[in-house]
């Protein structure tokens, strides 16, 4: 199994690779060219819950070469109409109770031993790892960019737009972004870019699962394009892989997303 | 003739002055061994703090963003204000710095950045040339691409002089912005000043932060003797009537400098101490030497010696053996320390940044040194005068007939 998902993952980054060099495909749809800005919106909506909270069990392994592999485990509670989140780390012993609480553009970091909360950055890696603390945010892809350029490219059985992405604003986080939207709306993979095109990060969403009328990742990896090392010969890159499981839109009490409830959950 | 015949008594009665001779010439090169290496511990903490700022005096112009205008005016402002303070400066620089959030990447390995350094090496290279370079040549950061990194770095990176780096920054809006920058020399600094330090071009920084190129956090001024930098940097405020703020680099160190103030008072306390020992050993001494040479004041007074002279006889005994004692103490200072400072410190924790290229740094400042000899000439001399004046006192009839 494991052996299938990473000839998927490699394929994938081939695929993603590939599209730096490769032509752009077949034209667009009779119809002329989509509106990227509702494309975008249309992927926000996806993954979006704004009716409801949302909690989940998020499961990170990460893979530093030469280093070995870390797991950890979390639970993610979003309230997305309001852009708040919690998440409490639940694995391992060492990180239990730790956890982020957002609120509005204010993001602290509780740690359980000191009794203290720390403000961070939402641009931060989160837990040592290649994601970040905005990836748990609510996506506003239509909000943060506007389109510059525009391909059609097939990303494995997946027909998709590829859109380059530039920030409106000099606060987004990867300034410059590509991504891959199929056509059913949802984001296949993206890639990130520093403000003068350094690639990054790439991240591929492997699978989706439906949550009532929206989708959430179902898995998830992420590469980080400038930490890695030489493993037998080879340049291997470091790799975060999280897992979605056992997703809810069951409504959480208003003090779920509270200093108070953090403290006390850490306890 | 009165020191001659000083000098005379002195040498005959050498015995008796040996002990607490060796008395002076031990505290003399306690104190003077203190003061020296507080003086060379404060002087390596100007000079790293200097190079790690940007100069002795730091005039802070701020982080806000400005357009090229703005910041051309008030550069003039801060230079006017240089200029008509008085102060000379050995070297004004300017510089942009990067907090803790500056990443460098290569070959997969990244290290976090405690500052990142923006400066002209064409104004301030001469200033930043007391870096132990061991590797590279610093006169390439001419070239804008250029970067300076501590061997700390460079081993963590695995990365040589010729390498190209990676520099990870933030906006000033927070998005993510990457410079390649080419490795020129790899320094050697293991204190908090430069452990994880990189030096790079300022316009380089400036644009990378998403700034004017010509933009600058603080102005430095480097200064001939770092020991003025309070006196300069009070007079540049005057100069600058509160627009913007001047302050000696030591007040960005408050935790050292408050060391360095406990090991002054330290040795100012040895200091009194030491003068007390003095005083009450000279005072005990010479009431010895006074009884033990009644008879020889007596003759002295028979035979023409008046009051006063004996009394500046005296004197001018206790003055040669403070004299002996603070040469004597002075020379096993120089040896000592000289001796001292060959020894290589690099592996021990925590003195790095006392250090100067390893090695434990001294310095005698002249004025402190001549303070404390005068002091002790003084207690010296205060410590005989009772006595003295207890021989000025002295019959010759009665002192002729005692035993």
């Amino acid at each position: 199994m494991r052996r299938i998902l990473r000839a998927r993952l490699c394929g994938l980054m081939v695929l993603l690779a590939a599209s730096a060099l490769a032509s752009p495909l077949a034209a667009q749809s009779a119809g002329g060219t989509p509106d990227f800005a509702q494309m975008l919106r249309k992927a926000d909506a996806l993954v979006t819950f704004k009716d409801s909270d949302f909690s989940a069990l998020y499961t990170f392994v990460q893979e530093s070469p030469g280093q070995g592999t870390s797991t950890k485990q979390a639970m993610v509670f979003r309230r997305d109409r309001q852009n708040t989140y919690l998440i409490i780390l639940v694995k391992p012993e060492d990180d239990k109770g730790k956890g982020y609480l957002k609120s509005g553009n204010n993001l602290w970091f509780y740690d359980p031993v000191a009794r203290r909360f720390t403000f961070t950055s939402a641009k931060d890696r989160f837990q040592n790892m290649n994601a970040r603390n905005s990836d748990f945010t609510r996506s506003n892809l239509a909000g943060d960019y506007k389109v510059t350029g525009s391909a059609r490219q097939k990303l494995g059985k997946f027909d998709c737009w590829v859109l380059d992405l530039q920030a409106r604003t000099d606060d987004i986080g990867f300034p410059r972004m590509k991504i891959w939207i199929s056509d059913d709306g949802l984001v296949r993979g993206t890639e990130d870019y520093s403000f003068s095109g350094q690639h990054l990060r790439t991240t591929a969403f492997l699978a989706y699962q439906q949550v009532g009328d929206r989708y959430v990742p179902q898995k998830v990896v992420i590469l980080d394009e400038l930490r890695g090392a030489k493993v037998n010969g080879a340049f291997s890159k470091e790799r975060t892989t999280y897992t979605i499981e056992r997703p809810s839109l069951q409504a959480l009490p208003d003090a779920t997303f509270t200093k108070a409830w953090l403290e006390n959950l850490g306890e | 003739m009165l020191l001659q015949v000083a000098f005379r008594n002195f040498t005959r009665n050498s015995r008796r002055f040996l002990l607490l001779g060796l008395a002076i010439c031990a505290g003399y090169f306690f104190v003077c061994s203190i003061q020296s290496l507080v003086s060379g511990l404060s002087k390596q903490i100007n000079v790293r703090g200097a190079r790690y700022y940007g100069g002795h005096v730091i005039v802070t112009r701020g982080k806000d963003a400005a357009d090229a205008a703005t910041l051309g005016e008030q550069d003039r402002l801060i230079m006017d204000a240089i200029s008509r303070s008085g102060v000379r400066p050995a070297a004004i620089s300017h510089r942009t710095h990067y907090g803790v959030e500056g990443l460098v990447f290569f070959n997969g390995e990244s290290v976090p950045m405690r500052r990142v350094i923006g400066m002209d090496w064409t104004t301030e290279g001469r200033m930043i040339s007391g870096l132990q370079i061991i590797s590279g040549n610093p006169a390439d950061m001419n070239d804008s691409r250029g970067a300076m990194i501590s061997e700390v770095t460079a081993r963590r990176l695995g990365a040589r002089v010729g390498d190209q780096v990676t520099l990870q920054v933030n906006r000033d809006g927070g998005a993510v912005n990457t410079v390649p920058v080419w490795v020129k020399a790899i320094f050697r600094e293991v204190s908090i000043f430069g452990y994880y330090t990189l030096y790079v071009d300022r316009s380089l920084l400036d644009q990378a932060l998403g700034f004017d190129p010509a933009y600058f956090v603080t102005v430095g001024i480097y200064l001939e003797d770092y020991r003025a930098a309070d006196r300069a940097a009070a007079r540049i405020n005057h100069e600058l009537d509160g627009k913007f703020s001047a302050a000696p680099v030591v007040t960005f160190m408050t935790e050292i400098r408050t060391l360095l103030r406990a090991l002054a008072a330290v040795s100012y306390g040895i200091l009194a101490l030491l003068a007390v020992v003095i005083a009450v050993g000279i005072l005990n001494l010479y009431r010895v030497i006074i009884y033990e040479r009644t008879r020889e004041i007596g003759t002295m007074r028979a035979i023409g010696i008046q009051r006063p002279q004996v009394r500046n006889l005296i004197l001018l005994e206790a003055l040669l053996l403070a004299v002996c004692g603070i040469v004597g103490g002075m020379v096993v200072t120089v040896l000592i320390l000289t001796a001292v400072s060959q020894i290589p410190l690099n592996s021990t924790a925590g003195l790095d940044i006392f250090l100067d290229k390893g090695h434990l740094s001294w310095v005698m400042n002249a004025d402190t040194l001549a303070a404390d000899a005068l002091l002790i000439v003084l207690v010296t001399l205060a410590g005989a005068l009772g006595p003295a004046r207890a021989a000025r006192d002295i019959e010759p009839a009665v002192a002729m007939r005692t035993e």
